[in-house]
């Protein structure tokens, strides 16, 4: 996601939408022309476009992870940097920056001696057509191979080759890597747009004329653990290399091929025998055994193997040079993931199920880890084989146990947008914000509401609406339609829709979940069936300050929710909440579309299809009717104490208008697509996001590859005071949050109270930013600061070796854990307690000077 | 062409009986089939394009309970099956009989197994490939598949006559063994020591010294023959202790490399190091029992096949990789033909006749070359084949070599299909009465035709229940639809069937008395006119009875040479019998596909045809247009026209029976019928099995050339192309036109010249009587 700050008048000057939409837009009452920017205008600094700003909501799952040495870290790709997990938090602790595209593989240079396990290297490819070369313990970028051409995949077989670490002098390093050549315009021609080339690292160039294959697009590569094979899958057939024992320039690469009649998925190899597995799309895998006797035997063994029956192969099909080939069939949709324990003796699969199934190789008996409840998209595993990691397609990685299969932790990202049914797409909405705690709940694919703080980069809670099994069924039985909360968080309300099962079954629920104070669990309090009969709920809006809520619905009318305190008097400390019906309104039977209660919570504005009706909400007295557009309004939003209420109609003639509540008539609109709009507490500033229209800004969209914008508007004028390019604007969302009172630096230049402006867009990754900051500044989140410095000892080799320590110990570093802030100096608690309790000094020494490094790095990073 | 009646009637019932057991015979040229009903049925092993032909069924005793089959013996091979009530019946081939050769012992017996052949080391011959597994493997030979080919001509000349050892294993948890010799003894010689436990499966080593009992409470015992005493016991799996249920080895398997491989009720294939009694490798992939195992004539592979109606294969793999040979069986793949449990399993070679005429050899080698059907891909002679079968009463036959590639072949479309006649009885305004056979009893029905294009319907009319439940074997109605009869294995009945009056049960049955004389028959026929009835006994004499008088009028006693006529009967037993219309021929075909012409006019056997290419006569009759042109077709898929008079191939056959077009010798399934227009001056000819139909007009040339043309273009998408093309084309020619069934077929018949009655029935019907369950399968999310 890329958000550019532009002035209007540089950037949309000829501005056709614009211009357009105050020429066809038959309400507006202002005729002055809607870009003349007086905000920075005489800035100097409009062409260094600089916002300070917090990025966030990366998917984590883009390519397979990978683990350090000592397993304690997990390099992430997210997006366009590297990001390093620890694996005994489940917390960021660094992130190595310098990419700019896309980071597709990265690899952690291994260890040969168990000495030097601390080291701490690790080559990464991206999109961008470099490969950089990096020490990760202290983020620093060592080294840049430029290749010029997207890399897809990369493997780099001496590394995991033993043998070639005791020749004295160190060789050359070679990669094999999957890119796209976009140049070669005969490649165009014969749409062969991945290869396969091999590239020497040590001298930082391509190996010249070594393209090992082309393929369509390009194909990920998949190594063995030993170093000696690698393999692609491409369409119905896999590619598998021998890599020369001798790597040299010119050294030809003997290759196999493989066939299969459906459509392979992914490939794995034996960690010591000659067996490759691939997955195919039906939920099939394949093992091949004993592949390329023929081709990459030894020459004297030739002779030996010709004796041997010819037909003999069962399972293989064509001229595949395998002994054999055996089918399992457990899965029932595509295999995405393939991985052969360390030892041999395992074959591990997952896919669209959300099963993790251990095969036994010589028995083919399966194990499952069950119930991940989302499609598995990659499997890496650790040096020391105990760890594993699996990527789940709904952003998270889960770290596991390995023999046992048992999730020790998950690192968890941003949940992905879920897609929705056709007809459902009006009355849905993907998330929420929490504009006092800064977090926003996110509606997911397994009838959950996640919490994500947009500020820490991770997950808070989960909180599970109903009660439902992964099924990797395409049929949807339910739905999570709508999520609202109120303002101060502690009240959530979900609204569900159960479909009917052959024209029986089918209900709108609605829940009102209560936050018991400080945790963040949800606790279900009340339930209500069919809140509008059988029609679907539109709206829900939240009172500002009481408890109170409408719900507008497509059945011509509204409910007004209020909820009563019973405390029950035997037990004080159970306290309930009940939300019981207050009012019911309607206005002509229309369909009521959307809701809004103003600031002070005087007025509830219930948008009848194409006009306004406001009610008070105590009485329920209709107050006044305003004006009508042209489609049925979506979107309603009073602008803080300003007395104007925003409004987004959608369809084909989309329009977005500015009603002033004091003349109950409207102010000023445009002809806009909206797909959000954010309006401040205090002040009378509100944000709208809108969608490009794609022919007419062909040359902008293509420019900056954004097809939306976010404008920024004081309420009582039609001038956008800023505006800001985005990508993947459809599905997005904005909000003004609360900056958090700890990082007063970042608005304290600006009138504070109208908060950050957060926009997510269509993918779930995010930006705060302030919208009245002249300077971009990009800043990482701070992860450091929620580091519990000291979970490094605490996991430290002796508690694997020896059990765990005694128990008080371990109740002072957990004390300390949550009491130490990061300027504390966590080592003097390392020493604590009984000299016979404590681990021998060697072992500790390591982990104080680990926990000394950490430090530092996370100082670097806060500065 | 033809009006094509449908009919898919409920009235006609078939209910097919389960596959309990199968063996292959020592020449592995025949499959033995024993069903649950107490019947057997041989199934004669075809390569390529050839169908499968069922070449014999013995009815056999309903109420014994057939546990495995063994074929044992001398080389022309000796069946014998043991029964759940302790007998042990061998199954005469050559009179289709069967006969007690020991007596219940009071205990079940649930398998037997035949002691391999000693003088095998000495003289590697596949003739004297012993049986390892009662029900399920017979192939021990040392050899490789080719040189059963090249062998495979002196298949019959060493009659080797050897005393074999065969082992039952008993319920009361002795393994007995009784030793049989050419004399037609079966002598019990010793028990080996009683243990705990049933003994469920039992099997000799390759070498004879050692027996290896597997039983009811999870243990492998190996025996020393000579010194009946255990060697070793294998714990397979704990089981009978406590509350825990059985765990029942079922079937065990040694193999030539010294692995012994079990198969038990936990649904667990275990390859053991037979030496030792270790543990070698284990699958557990079958979801229930594991009832079968067999093993290819290599033994570098094992087949299993359970309760889930799955077959799986293992293959011994080499790891050549590292630097010592570990050899390890490996699972490779599962395929699932069956609905139901699979029962049996076994191993077939198809072998080419030897006694194929050397130019007929040379055209059929050409016809060979090109497949057409998958199952045409990979059946050849000299490659083994595997045949599974089990509840759902079909047989499945399966590539060996090259299992997962291919899908299994349904061998027999239409089991034991109900025997059907048509007849049109005049006598009251054209009135359609089929006669069906059923097992215990035969259904008369009406057939109401819908000349509108619906489905035509039927109607019972009576149905005749046979005294006693006794199986029967034969029956016939007259041409006239005034006579009908049948024969149990007792004796042959004769009725007559009234229509007294005008109301819907209008019709009456009664009773005619036949010669007490005549013996119980193989096959019974009456002549066109409806005056004689022709039963062929089991005494392998051809009755010939006046219907009006009820006397027998002559006695034909075939022969092979004309002079021998007055010798007592040395042929096998007649099993088809065609008249010809005008009541002169009488042709009448035995088992092995010799066929007989009789004068009934002289009453004087006029014409001795040995068996056509050495396969078996599926169907023939004597066309309406020359009372003296007799029709065969064979189990090779060849269409002979013989000529009575001149006593020699007709002039078409002359002609054309050597370039058939290539479709029909791929007719799909077995050939179960023909049948003429009943018209004088028709050449026509309609040939169905239980999945087509054909149509062959003698009077018109058939193009067979056409196909050679493609014969060497290996390219299949052309030939793919030009087969559609030719397809398109045959439908516009009208000879060998084809005509496939959607449900197997039961009866194809002409109602009248222009029009055909067909009589299917969907398959779903019939697997829904099924007594056993079809095999639960658990979808996915439900």
């Amino acid at each position: 996601m890329r958000i550019y700050k532009t002035r209007i008048d540089d950037t949309l000057n000829p501005s056709p939408l614009l211009l357009k939409n105050r020429d066809t837009t038959p309400h507006h009452s202002d005729t002055t022309p809607p870009l003349t920017n007086n905000f920075g205008s005489g800035s100097p600094l409009q062409h260094q476009p600089v916002i300070e700003m917090i990025r966030g909501g990366k998917s984590f799952v883009s390519s397979p992870p990978a683990f350090s040495n000592d397993a304690k870290k997990l390099l992430v790709c997210t997006g366009n940097t590297v990001s390093v997990f620890s694996t005994d938090t489940g917390l960021q602790v660094a992130d190595l920056e310098g990419h700019t595209a896309l980071v597709t593989s990265v690899i952690v240079v291994p260890s040969s001696t168990p000495a030097n396990a601390l080291l701490c290297y690790c080559w990464t490819t991206s999109l961008d057509g470099t490969i950089r070369y990096w020490d990760f313990s202290v983020s620093e970028l060592i080294k840049t191979v430029d290749i010029q051409l997207p890399v897809y995949s990369m493997v780099i077989p001496s590394f995991l080759d033993r043998q070639s670490e005791n020749s004295e002098t160190q060789p050359d390093t070679y990669a094999y890597i999957s890119v796209e050549d976009t140049k070669t315009e005969q490649n165009k021609q014969r749409n062969l747009r991945g290869q396969i080339r091999k590239c020497n690292l040590s001298k930082s160039r391509l190996v010249r004329g070594a393209i090992l294959s082309e393929t369509k697009k390009p194909e990920k590569i998949t190594i063995s653990s030993n170093g000696k094979y690698f393999g692609v899958h491409e369409k119905r057939k896999i590619r598998v290399w021998e890599v020369p024992t001798k790597d040299g320039k010119n050294i030809s690469h003997r290759n196999i091929k493989l066939t299969h009649t459906k459509n392979l998925s992914c490939i794995a190899f034996h960690p010591t025998d000659r067996i490759v597995a691939a997955g195919d799309a039906t939920g099939r895998i394949l093992v091949w055994r004993g592949f390329g006797d023929k081709t990459f035997a030894d020459k004297d063994l030739e002779n030996e193997k010709v004796s041997k029956d010819e037909d003999d192969k069962p399972g293989v099909r064509g001229e595949g040079d395998a002994d054999s080939c055996t089918t399992w069939h457990w899965h029932s949709s595509e295999v995405k993931v393939l991985y052969f324990s360390s030892d041999g003796a395992y074959l591990f699969s997952g896919g669209k199920e959300g099963v993790l199934v251990g095969w036994q190789l010589d028995t083919g008996k399966k194990k499952f880890l069950p119930r991940i409840g989302t499609p598995l998209l990659s499997f890496t595993s650790s040096p020391d084989s105990s760890l594993s990691s699996i990527s789940c397609a709904d952003n998270r990685i889960h770290i596991l146990k390995m023999p046992r299969m048992e999730i020790l932790k998950s690192i968890s990202g941003i949940k992905l947008p879920t897609p929705v049914p056709d007809m459902f797409r009006g009355s849905c909405n993907d998330f929420v914000f929490d504009r006092t705690a800064g977090l926003v709940a996110v509606r997911t694919e397994n009838y959950c509401i996640q919490f994500y703080s947009l500020f820490d980069d991770r997950e808070i809670s989960e909180v599970q609406v109903c009660e439902r099994n992964h099924q990797p069924s395409d049929d949807v039985t339910m739905i999570l339609n709508l999520v609202a909360l109120s303002f101060d968080g502690s009240v959530m309300c979900t609204v569900e829709t159960r479909m009917a099962e052959e024209g029986i079954g089918g209900f709108v629920t609605l829940k009102f979940w209560d936050r018991r104070s400080q945790n963040n669990d949800y606790n279900l309090s009340t339930i209500i069936y069919e809140p509008h009969r059988d029609a679907g709920v539109s709206a829900v809006a939240f009172h500002p300050t009481r408890c109170m809520a409408a719900s507008a619905s497509y059945g011509g009318d509204f409910k007004v929710w209020v909820s009563n305190h019973d405390i029950q008097p035997n037990d004080k400390l159970i306290q309930r909440t009940r939300w019981a019906c207050h009012a019911v309104g309607s206005y002509q039977k229309k369909p009521m579309t959307a809701a809004a209660f103003s600031n002070d919570g005087s007025v509830l504005a219930v948008a009848a299809e194409t006009v306004v009706t406001l009610w008070d909400p105590e009485k329920n007295v209709l107050v006044a009717v305003i004006g009508s557009t042209r489609e049925p309004i979506g979107n309603l939003s009073f602008i803080g104490d300003s007395g104007f209420l925003a409004s987004a109609s959608h369809g084909a003639n989309p329009q977005l208008s500015v009603w002033d509540m004091s003349k109950l008539s409207v102010s000023w609109s445009y002809k806009l697509h909206v797909e959000a709009i954010a309006s401040s507490d205090k002040d009378s500033h509100f944000a709208v996001l809108v969608l490009l229209p794609e022919p007419s800004n062909a040359e902008v969209a293509t420019s900056h590859n954004a097809d939306g914008a976010i404008l920024l508007f004081n309420a009582g004028e039609p001038v956008a005071v800023a505006s800001w390019f985005v990508t993947k604007a459809k599905g997005g969302g904005l909000a003004f949050i609360q900056s958090r009172s700890l990082d007063d630096n970042m608005d304290e230049n600006d009138n504070p109270g109208s908060g950050l402006l957060a926009y997510v867009n269509g993918d779930h990754e995010y930006a705060i930013f302030n919208p009245h900051g002249l300077e971009t500044q990009e800043r990482k989140v701070r992860h450091t600061d929620s580091v519990p410095s000291l979970e490094v000892t605490g996991q430290s080799g002796y508690a694997s070796i020896y059990g765990k320590l005694p128990e008080f110990k371990l109740n002072a570093i957990e004390a300390s854990a949550e009491t130490v802030t990061p300027s504390e100096r966590p080592w003097e608690t390392i020493f604590s307690g009984p000299s016979h309790s404590l681990p021998p000094l060697t072992k500790l020494c390591s982990a104080f000077l680990e926990s000394l490094l950490e430090k530092r790095s996370g100082d670097g990073l806060v500065k | 062409m033809f009006d094509l009646y449908k009919c898919s009637s409920t009235s006609i019932e078939w209910n097919p009986s389960p596959i309990v057991a199968l063996a292959t015979s020592l020449d592995e040229s025949q499959v033995a089939a024993a069903r649950e009903d107490g019947s057997l049925e041989i199934w004669l092993v075809s390569p390529g394009a050839v169908g499968w032909h069922c070449q014999l069924t013995i009815q056999g005793d309903p109420n014994l309970r057939v546990s495995s089959l063994v074929w044992c013996g001398s080389p022309a091979g000796r069946l014998f099956s043991s029964s759940i009530d302790g007998s042990v019946l061998e199954w005469d081939l050559f009179h289709l009989t069967h006969k007690v050769v020991v007596d219940p012992i009071g205990v079940s017996i649930w398998q037997m197994a035949a002691q391999p052949s000693s003088r095998k080391q000495l003289n590697p011959k596949p003739d004297l490939a012993s049986i390892e597994n009662g029900h399920t493997i017979a192939n021990g030979d040392v050899t490789s598949e080719s040189e059963i080919e090249a062998d495979s001509l002196e298949l019959h000349e060493e009659p080797i006559i050897e005393n074999a050892s065969i082992a039952l294993a008993c319920d009361d948890g002795c393994v007995r063994i009784y030793n049989t010799s050419s004399s037609d003894g079966f002598t019990y010689h010793k028990s080996l020591p009683r243990v705990g436990g049933r003994v469920l499966s039992v099997t000799w080593s390759t070498d004879a010294k050692r027996i290896y009992s597997g039983s009811s409470d999870g243990f492998i015992r190996c025996w020393d023959v000579k010194l009946s005493h255990e060697v070793y016991r294998i714990t397979v799996g704990l089981g009978g202790l406590g509350s825990m249920s059985q765990l029942c080895v079922w079937s065990i398997l040694a193999l030539r490399c010294g692995t012994l491989v079990s198969a038990d009720s936990s649904g667990s294939v275990q390859f053991w190091d037979s030496s030792h009694g270790t543990l070698l490798q284990a699958h557990s992939c079958h979801k229930g029992d594991v009832n079968a195992l067999a093993a290819s004539p290599s033994h570098t592979r094992v087949f299993s096949a359970g309760s889930d109606g799955q077959v799986i294969l293992y293959k011994l793999s080499v790891d050549k990789s590292s630097s010592i040979m570990m050899k390890k069986w490996v699972y490779i793949g599962y395929v699932r033909a069956h609905t139901h449990d699979v029962r049996a399993l076994t191993v077939a070679v198809p072998i080419s006749r030897e006694d194929l005429l050397p130019e007929e050899k040379v055209k059929r080698a050409r016809s060979k070359e090109k497949p057409d059907f998958s199952y045409n891909k990979w059946a050849h002679v000299g490659i083994p084949m595997l045949i599974s079968a089990g509840d759902d009463t079909k047989l499945f036959a399966y590539s060996a070599n090259e299992f997962t590639r291919f899908a299994p072949h349904d061998i027999c479309p239409a089991p034991q299909r109900p025997p059907i006649q048509l007849v049109c009885r005049t006598a009251d305004r054209l009135t359609y009465l089929l006669l069906v056979q059923a097992p215990h009893w035969l259904d008369l029905l009406t057939v109401e035709v819908n000349r509108d294009g619906g489905v035509s319907t039927t109607d019972t009319v009576a149905r005749v229940k046979n005294r006693g439940l006794r199986k029967i074997i034969c029956s016939s109605i007259s041409p006239s639809g005034r006579f009908f009869a049948y024969s149990s294995h007792v004796k042959p009945c004769l009725f007559e069937l009234k229509k007294n009056g005008t109301g819907k049960s209008g019709w009456s049955i009664s009773k005619r008395k036949l010669p007490s004389s005549i013996p119980f028959a193989h096959s019974m026929l009456f002549s066109s006119d409806s005056s004689r009835l022709m039963i062929s006994g089991h005494d392998r004499m051809i009755y010939v009875v006046d219907v009006g008088n009820m006397e027998l009028t002559h006695r034909f006693t075939p022969c092979r040479k004309e002079c021998d006529e007055e010798l007592p009967p040395t042929q096998p037993p007649i099993t088809k019998m065609f008249t010809s219309l005008d009541g002169q021929w009488l042709a009448a075909v035995n088992c092995l596909g010799d066929i007989y012409i009789f004068n009934l006019e002289t009453q004087r056997q006029h014409w001795f045809i040995s068996r056509l290419d050495g396969a078996s006569v599926t169907a023939g009759g004597f066309t309406p247009k020359h009372s003296n042109v007799l029709i065969i077709s064979t189990s090779s898929n060849q269409v002979y026209v013989f000529d009575m008079e001149a006593k020699k191939l007709g002039e078409w056959s002359m002609h054309n029976t050597f370039v058939l077009p290539r479709r029909y010798q791929d007719f799909p399934g077995e050939v179960i019928g023909l049948t003429f227009p009943p018209s004088t001056n028709s050449s026509i000819v309609v040939v169905y099995s239980a999945r087509a139909m054909c149509l062959i007009d003698f009077g018109m040339p058939i193009d067979g050339d056409d196909d050679q043309d493609n014969i060497n273009s290996h390219d299949s998408s052309t030939l793919k192309l030009k087969r559609k093309s030719k397809e398109t084309k045959n439908i516009s020619r009208k000879n060998f036109e084809f005509c496939l069934f959607q449900e197997p077929v039961l009866f194809v018949g002409h109602l009248s010249k222009g029009s055909v009655l067909v009589l299917e029935k969907p398959w779903m019907q019939v697997v829904k009587a099924f007594d056993a369950q079809p095999v639960h399968r658990h979808i996915y999310g439900t």
